[in-house]
């Protein structure tokens, strides 16, 4: 069995990773202020779903969502933590967001989105037109999943809620 | 934290496939009753240090390997359910441990539905006995008035949370019955084991080994007994060279395929492995794969149909604190004659985030309405999960497809929908969701989707070989040294989780291998 001490030295050690970690995620936030820094997704598909992601959870945008989800569309699947990986989607992961993301600007038809009404008619299921892309209640849920990740399924997330993490192992970094 | 895969040896008594809870348990059984036993699977090895309190990281900790192609009316989720790596999907279950009705194993020949297994509930008594007891259960067996006949639990029941106490009221109102839930959970130090510290992150995996694992009961008894564990080693098809014999396993390695060779096999790879391995297997001597002379390999999946009743109250329900599981349990509804039931599981501890999280409750909500929701949620939320019995389908299937994997397989492929009873059953359970939660004194109620909980059938046992796939030991008919664990033997599943039930069974088959 995995004693308390085990633990205890588990949870220096991830502190020491964290520690560690901390200018890799200083480098995240920053290329997010930048709009730059992405491995796999478009600077416009990262914008995209940065408005996209604020629109469904305020906060998204900050919270760097458009790096999380770069992040983890550049990593092999069995490593990736994005809420696809619960849905038997298949990989390559990125095909479902880029596909998505190509329907939203062709939805938007050029304007200036709108990316508040654009969140709505996705939630309603009323975005138009909407074809060759995942089903438009499917991409809803999974981009809404991930900003709610990104806004409130880390520490920082719980402590803006008021929530006690409570650790038995704190993750060494957010994501 | 994840340590390198160890070199499978070239021949063992016995090789076991996948490490999870069924093969853990019997590696334990047969490396201390003197054999040499290897284990692979196709995961990492992940230890206690990976228990990471995250619900984002807690994701390393599913499926990982080639993608299983769900799809039917109501697809099976096999991504959120099934496991990755040691320990498999018993590493993040919620150690939520109700014995199956003692009508759950003669359905048939009690109400013309589904399937008989070729066993009875007496049979079996000794073992979710001797599993109970090893492991550890918090409950109240008494409290359980429609649990069959069996040994009182060894530890007292879980302390119950402030949102436990304000649904209990719902169901005290109505005049439906509730028992502390019998819960793979220390409610006080067991074994050397410490207590439950209720932080909820169960479902993250316990890394204090309070909610029991394959990693800290029976594989660290099967590696004190000589078994080897190997990871990184996905096993793609079996090893035949007579009609009635397995000769090993053949698994893929860094540098390509190698084989282990070994007198008795024991597929304990979860419902998909089980199946589609034995399929992978088709050679001369079993052209449609192994045990699959009648075409029954991978047909009978399960999956019960699951909901998520949700209130909010006016008092602090601390909705975080607790256990993943349950605190209480409800079977005023399971079957009580042709009409499929279902149970309750009350007041599981709830994150704001992820699949089963406080914001998926209410995937309508978003912008400013989910900051409002979330905002008030997380401290007043009360929820509880309600899952339905499901008859065996024929249609309902594994098979694969004409695709190759990363490993060199054919893909897999999964086809499920419910029957019209289990559906009925469905509706009913979540109408009453709501009028639970409004009897509760809860200010909001609703109900969410339907969702897929645990995984079940696809090779299941029989006394009949023209009409099952094994023996009621789990050896495949008509070869003498493969055996199947797991839930993927179930005939039927009840309306109760089924790692307790597949436990005993592995149980009943590391005894029988052994004598």
């Amino acid at each position: 069995m995995i004693g308390r001490r085990g633990v205890l030295a588990g949870a220096a050690l991830t502190g020491v990773a964290a520690a560690a970690a901390a200018p890799a995620i200083r480098r995240w936030i920053d290329a997010a202020k930048r709009g730059d820094g992405f491995r796999t997704l478009s600077a416009d598909e990262a914008a995209k779903l940065g408005h996209l992601g604020e629109a469904l959870v305020p906060g998204a945008h900050a919270a760097g969502i458009a790096h999380y989800v770069d992040h983890h569309l550049s990593v092999p699947a069995a490593e990736s933590l994005l809420m696809l990986r619960y849905l038997d989607i298949a990989p390559p992961y990125a095909d479902f967001y880029r596909s998505g993301l190509a329907q939203l600007a062709r939805s938007a038809g050029g304007r200036v989105a709108n990316w508040t009404a654009i969140a709505g008619s996705l939630a309603a299921g009323t975005i138009t037109p909407w074809d060759d892309a995942p089903p438009a209640a499917l991409f809803y849920f999974v981009l809404r999943a991930d900003a709610v990740d990104v806004v409130y399924g880390t520490e920082a997330g719980f402590e803006r809620l008021g929530v006690p993490y409570l650790p038995h192992i704190p993750p060494g970094a957010r994501w | 934290m994840v340590e390198a895969a160890r070199p499978v040896p070239d021949e063992a008594d016995v090789v076991i496939i996948g490490a999870g809870a069924a093969g853990s348990l019997i590696a334990s059984r047969l490396a201390t009753g003197g054999r040499i036993v290897a284990v692979l699977d196709a995961g990492p090895a992940w230890d206690g240090g990976d228990l990471v309190s995250s619900q984002i990281w807690s994701r390393r900790l599913r499926w990982g390997g080639p993608q299983i192609a769900t799809g039917g009316a109501q697809p099976i989720g096999f991504g959120f359910n099934a496991g990755w790596g040691f320990g498999g999907a018993a590493l993040h279950h919620y150690g939520t441990w109700p014995r199956m009705h003692e009508v759950d194993f003669k359905l048939q020949s009690r109400y013309g539905k589904g399937i008989d297994w070729p066993i009875d509930y007496e049979d079996l008594r000794v073992h979710y006995d001797r599993v109970q007891e090893e492991v550890g259960i918090s409950g109240d067996a008494d409290a359980e008035i429609w649990r069959p006949p069996g040994a009182p639990y060894p530890m007292p029941p879980l302390q119950l949370t402030r949102q436990a106490e304000a649904i209990a009221r719902g169901f005290t109102a109505l005049g439906q019955r509730t028992a502390p839930a019998p819960m793979a959970i220390n409610s006080e130090e067991y074994r050397g084991r410490p207590a439950c510290i209720y932080d909820g992150w169960c479902d993250a995996g316990c890394p204090i080994g309070a909610l029991a694992n394959p990693l800290i009961v029976h594989k660290p008894d099967a590696e004190a007994a000589g078994a080897t564990f190997h990871s990184d080693a996905p096993v793609v098809r079996l090893l035949t060279s007579h009609q009635s014999r397995v000769d090993g396993a053949v698994y893929m390695s860094a540098d390509g395929p190698r084989t282990i060779r070994a007198r008795l096999v024991v597929l304990a790879a979860s419902i998909a492995g089980n199946a589609s391995l034995l399929l992978q297997s088709a050679s001369d001597h079993h052209p449609g794969g192994i045990g699959n002379a009648h075409d029954l390999v991978g047909r009978y999946v399960m999956t019960h149909p699951a909901v998520g009743a949700f209130g909010l109250f006016d008092e602090d329900t601390q909705p975080h604190m607790g256990v993943t599981g349950a605190l209480l349990i409800g079977h005023d509804n399971y079957r009580q004659g042709v009409e499929a039931g279902f149970q309750w599981l009350i007041a599981p501890s709830i994150k704001p985030n992820d699949l089963a999280g406080i914001a998926i409750a209410r995937a309508d909500l978003h912008g400013a309405a989910l900051e409002t929701f979330m905002q008030r949620a997380v401290r007043h939320i009360g929820n509880m999960v309600g899952m339905a019995e499901a008859l065996p389908l024929a249609e309902n299937r594994i098979t694969l497809g004409s695709d190759v994997t990363s490993w060199g397989t054919r893909t897999t492929l999964v086809t499920h929908r419910h029957d019209g009873a289990a559906l009925a059953a469905w509706q009913r359970m979540r109408d009453q969701g709501t009028t639970l939660m409004d009897a509760a004194g809860a200010a909001e109620s609703w109900t969410g989707q339907m969702f897929s909980a645990h995984l079940m059938g696809g090779t299941i046992m029989g006394s009949n070989p023209d009409k099952s796939v094994t023996d009621s030991y789990g050896r495949v008919h008509g070869i003498d040294n493969l055996y199947v664990a797991g839930a993927s033997l179930f005939p039927t599943g009840g309306a109760v989780n089924p790692t307790f039930t597949l436990l005993a069974l592995a149980d009943r088959t590391a005894e029988h291998i052994m004598i």
